[in-house]
């Protein structure tokens, strides 16, 4: 089973859940797909037993070859070309590696080269399997990181919790494509009502089975519980909040493990899912809005 | 001004409207006209940004526009690390923009009163 954990914005909890639902399953892995901001590695201090760099393609031009009639730099939809002093600059960051540059310049000036563009890592953290990409800073697109993640995720049925970047971004698109299930994390106030709207409007879309975790609940009494049951959002658990949690979060613990009351919180939110995947199959997929 | 010693042909201004009187546009890259003014000829053009309506890269194709008509100068409140190289590659000084019209800037820029914008954006 692959579950997605998304949030309208970062700092929502979205880690929180989805470090302690991976480490709260049998065998559970953990993918960071939150590769501009990877925070899950700092929490399950896993061992790293494997790297490796992902990089994309971009051109390179050969200025001995280069008639400077600029082909190229038309060609380019994104800009990441320009032409001045009888030099053809390349802005690496900019390139979305289409190959047409290649392709179009009439001298053979323009090959293609590897640009690293940040890594993915894979190791343990008791029986945890933790994958992680970096992004490295400065870079648009942390999509093919996310692919390459993806590729990673080993094909045993263990329960996968996906951590998605916070927003709607393509790069959330990427991470949940292929998950049963997605869980949205909202805290309950006005701000998180806007930013639960965001993810809800995504998964709706994507007509993905989705479920809410109210994150620092305190009362029924609040704005995001409210908007779920006036639009009929399914909500599958709620997060008490305790003084002592934002300790144990500021030591960088996974509390899951160490507090059998929050275990519990989150086996359960688990089990629900797991009961909701298996109906949603039944019934066929794509029916559940 | 120039090292050359033969001062400044071409100075190039972003701004939102067609007209001396008007202000100097706020951004770079996304600027829908830039004022182009000949010093030699004292004549001016104001001419079209299509980096506008592109997606991504505003900046470096509005800079490859400005090097393509062979300004010297821009003046402009911000630029873009990107633009920044790509004038700078051809040579073209990035000055500050002022307060007031784009008349009151090139008056300005031609009494050497404009500082070079240092660093990136805003
Ligand atoms: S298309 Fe080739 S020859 Fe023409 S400017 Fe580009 S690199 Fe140079
Ligand atoms: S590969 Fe495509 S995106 Fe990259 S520089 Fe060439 S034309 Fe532009």
């Amino acid at each position: 089973m692959k579950v997605a954990v998304l949030s309208g914005k970062g700092g929502t909890g979205k880690t929180f859940a989805a470090t302690n639902l991976a480490a709260s399953a049998d065998n559970g892995v953990y993918v960071d797909c939150d590769v501009e901001e990877p925070n899950g590695h700092l929490f399950f201090k896993p061992q790293v037993e494997y790297t490796e760099s992902v990089g994309v393609l971009v051109p390179q031009v050969d200025p001995q070859k280069c008639s400077g009639c600029r082909k190229c730099v038309e060609f380019c939809k994104f800009n990441a070309l320009a032409y001045a002093a009888h030099t053809l600059m390349v802005f690496e960051e900019m390139c979305h590696s289409c190959g047409g540059c290649t392709l179009m310049c009439p001298t053979g000036a323009l090959t293609e080269k590897v640009r690293a563009i940040g890594q993915v890592e894979r190791g343990y953290s008791e029986d945890t399997l933790v994958l992680s990409g970096f992004l490295n800073p400065g870079e648009e697109s942390g999509v093919p990181i996310i692919q390459k993640l993806l590729t990673m995720i080993p094909d045993n049925g263990a329960v996968t919790v996906l951590d998605a970047p916070p927003g709607s971004a393509c790069t959330v698109l990427e991470t949940i494509q292929d998950v049963d299930y997605c869980i949205l994390v909202a805290e309950p106030t006005v701000f998180g009502v806007h930013n639960l709207a965001v993810v809800y409007e995504l998964v709706t879309l994507f007509r993905k089975p989705y479920g809410v975790i109210i994150n620092k609940y305190l009362s029924q009494d609040n704005p995001v519980t409210e908007f779920c049951s006036k639009s009929r959002l399914n909500i599958i658990g709620s997060i008490p909040f305790e003084q002592e949690l934002g300790k144990k979060l500021a030591d960088g613990v996974v509390v899951a493990r160490h507090n059998g009351r929050y275990e519990r919180v989150f086996k359960e939110i688990l089990d629900r899912i797991d009961e909701e995947v298996a109906s949603s199959h039944e019934a066929g997929a794509g029916i559940k809005r | 001004m120039d090292e050359e010693g033969i001062g400044l042909m071409k100075i190039a201004i972003p701004t939102a409207e067609k007209s001396m009187d008007a202000h100097v546009g706020d951004v770079f890259g996304r600027s829908p006209v830039f004022l182009i003014y000949d010093i030699e000829s004292k004549g001016h053009e104001f001419i079209e940004n299509d980096a506008l309506h592109r997606p991504g890269g505003a900046g470096v194709q509005a800079a490859q526009l400005l090097v393509d008509h062979k300004v010297d100068v821009v003046i402009t409140p911000q630029c873009g690390e990107k633009a920044q190289e790509v004038l700078r590659r051809a040579e073209i000084r990035i000055c500050r923009s002022i307060e007031g019209s784009l008349q009151h800037n090139l008056q300005a820029c031609l009494n050497d009163k404009l500082t070079d914008l240092e660093g990136g954006k805003q």
